[in-house]
């Protein structure tokens, strides 16, 4: 008895440890981007060391003063809002009847959105360029807004799913009391799937937030440019000379840039595995 | 009379149901069927970024094939994509199996196992590119103390470090942190009598995994790598671009399908040629969908 004691307490300390060694190693890029934007240029190409032995402002002061963060962050905001609001209706729209009702071609529907959601992206962006090139929408936020309103169909799964945990007398009790679809949707499904909505709002939220690959397509100006494109180009170089990369004040806008996501995350955790909990994957 | 009654009323549910389903339908035909097939039109053409096009049948396959950066690329692509699904899947397997061993403070692992996978890849990709980097980066250092030596390697500059490294970088990306979230639930899920079963029949920590754990959370190892494989050659993109450039450094190692389109759509202009490219990377992800299903038929348990 008193041995098995011992050798749980053993696990215990072995278990806890691993978990720590992993923690440090996710953790760390996190640690080396913060370190790096109180750098000085000299020292950031110089020094490994974690706690800047001068630190320095003079990296937030070129990213605040002397880019155009402020414009960029305004695109990125309403390039997620946009993306968000599109995607929370037509998704939960679209998900509704694959739920809930029965009509001719619902299985294959189901299946064509399935097998959508196994085009990679990338496949189809030239074309798309063309296409959105054709309707005068490069170089704005449009190619990727407006598709988000047209349902995204790994949203659409996960609205599914989570309708169907949702008890069918409840809809059944309102169509009884002479309810239409409509309003069997919007009085009794959504108010039931607020972590769902919550959920997807998060995921799409930080995927626009940190999307690189469609607006390095797509936009080529500044006008338009987001934070991600902006790390690649606005921060890049030091004023003038293009052949120093300016690593400390990309460390610096980095920071800045993993900041909402973060807070995003720690807000929305609860919600999260909520509903990605209930949209298990059985049946 | 009534048989017309119950049939209008069909008609009109049937009705509603596809009204509820219409932004699916326009977004499937205008964004996902069109492009497919106006894709496979421009890849018969040699269409310039400026718009000039003119049809010349096979012959962007044909010089495709006959492409040494192609055949290459055409590698890279399925050894990344296989790869990176694989290390990716077992990390975050692992990690969803530490944070389901329940413990204080559970929470703040939780946060720190899933934060990289939430923040900008081009941001992470800086961030490796300078850790791995020969002078003043954290891991030429770390070793530097450890052996005592001073070590200058360039990690992402040397074609027998670049795999690893990569390979490595991955462990961070938003794929991971989704799939240790699915794989936690598919954990959870998994009824405790099993176990509680196999204890009484003094069944040691690998043959608990192997006979009750693997096969339980079977259908959830299959979305994950489905999915994993997918976002592999949608996402591996993001990373690549800023951290080894469209030309795929060192010496093309790692010049994946996605960044040999951007190559040679937008650094030489040929639209038609990078569409050719576009249908290959199309199909080849069907390949890997149809294979995926075909295997999980076989070896997936389900429940119901």
């Amino acid at each position: 008895m008193n041995k098995k004691a011992g050798t749980a307490k053993y696990k215990v300390v072995i278990v806890t440890l691993i978990k720590i060694i992993v923690a440090v190693i996710m953790f760390s890029p996190i640690i080396w981007i913060i370190s790096g934007g109180f750098k000085t240029l000299t020292e950031f190409t110089t020094s490994t060391d974690i706690i800047p032995k001068k630190p320095t402002l003079e990296n937030y002061i070129y990213v605040f003063k002397y880019s155009n963060f402020f414009k960029y962050f305004r695109n990125t905001v309403l390039l997620m809002l946009g993306t968000g609001v599109g995607t929370l209706i037509s998704s939960s729209l679209v998900a509704y009847p694959l739920a809930r009702m029965d009509f001719p071609g619902k299985n294959m529907f189901f299946a064509l959105i399935i097998a959508t959601m196994m085009v990679p992206g990338i496949a189809l962006i030239v074309p798309q360029y063309i296409m959105f090139g054709k309707f005068g929408w490069l170089d704005s936020l449009l190619p990727m807004i407006v598709p988000a309103f047209f349902a995204h169909p790994y949203n659409v799964f996960l609205f599914r799913q989570f309708f169907r945990s949702i008890p069918k007398e409840l809809d059944e009790a309102a169509i009884m009391d002479g309810c239409s679809h409509m309003g069997v949707f919007f009085r009794v499904l959504a108010p039931l799937s607020k972590p769902t909505y919550a959920t997807i709002a998060i995921l799409s939220s930080v995927f626009w937030w940190n999307e690189l690959t469609q607006p390095v397509f797509y936009i080529n100006g500044d006008k338009w440019r987001t934070l991600t494109i902006a790390l690649m180009t606005s921060f890049m170089y030091i004023k003038g000379n293009t052949f120093v990369i300016n690593w400390p004040t990309i460390m610096a806008a980095s920071t800045l840039m993993i900041i909402p996501p973060m807070l995003l995350y720690f807000f929305g955790s609860s919600y999260l595995v909520e509903g990605i909990k209930t949209s298990g994957l059985k049946g | 009379m009534k048989e017309k009654g119950r049939k209008n009323r069909h008609l009109a549910n049937n009705l509603t149901a596809y009204g509820f389903m219409l932004p699916w339908f326009i977004g499937f035909i205008c964004f996902t069927a069109f492009p497919v097939i106006f894709m496979f039109f421009v890849s018969l053409t040699n269409r310039r970024l400026n718009g000039i096009s003119q049809f010349i049948g096979f012959t962007n396959y044909k010089n495709i094939f006959a492409s040494s950066t192609f055949r290459n690329s055409f590698k890279v692509t399925i050894f990344f994509t296989i790869v990176m699904m694989i290390v990716t899947a077992v990390w975050a397997l692992l990690m969803a199996f530490l944070l389901n061993y329940k413990q204080r403070l559970n929470g703040i692992f939780q946060f720190f196992y899933f934060i990289p996978s939430v923040i900008p890849s081009v941001a992470l990709a800086y961030a490796f590119r300078t850790m791995f980097g020969k002078d003043a980066g954290l891991f030429n250092a770390l070793l530097s103390s450890i052996s005592g030596s001073n070590v200058r390697i360039n990690w992402l500059y040397n074609e027998r470090t670049v795999y690893p490294v990569i390979f490595f970088i991955t462990l961070f990306t938003y794929n991971t942190g989704q799939m240790m979230l699915i794989f936690r639930s598919g954990l959870n899920d998994v009824p405790v009598d099993l176990y509680e079963a196999a204890d009484i029949d003094g069944a040691g920590f690998w043959t608990k995994f192997g006979r009750i754990t693997l096969p339980m959370i079977s259908p959830v190892i299959l979305f994950n790598t489905v999915t994993g494989s997918i976002s592999a050659l949608n996402g591996s993109f993001a990373l690549l671009y800023p951290l080894t450039g469209d030309t795929g450094d060192p010496n093309k190692m790692t010049q994946v399908l996605s960044l040999l389109i951007y190559n040679e759509a937008f650094s030489n202009y040929k639209v038609g040629y990078g569409c050719a490219l576009s249908v290959i990377l199309f199909l080849l992800a069907c390949v890997f969908g149809i294979a995926l299903f075909g295997i999980s038929k076989k070896y997936v348990y389900y429940e119901n």
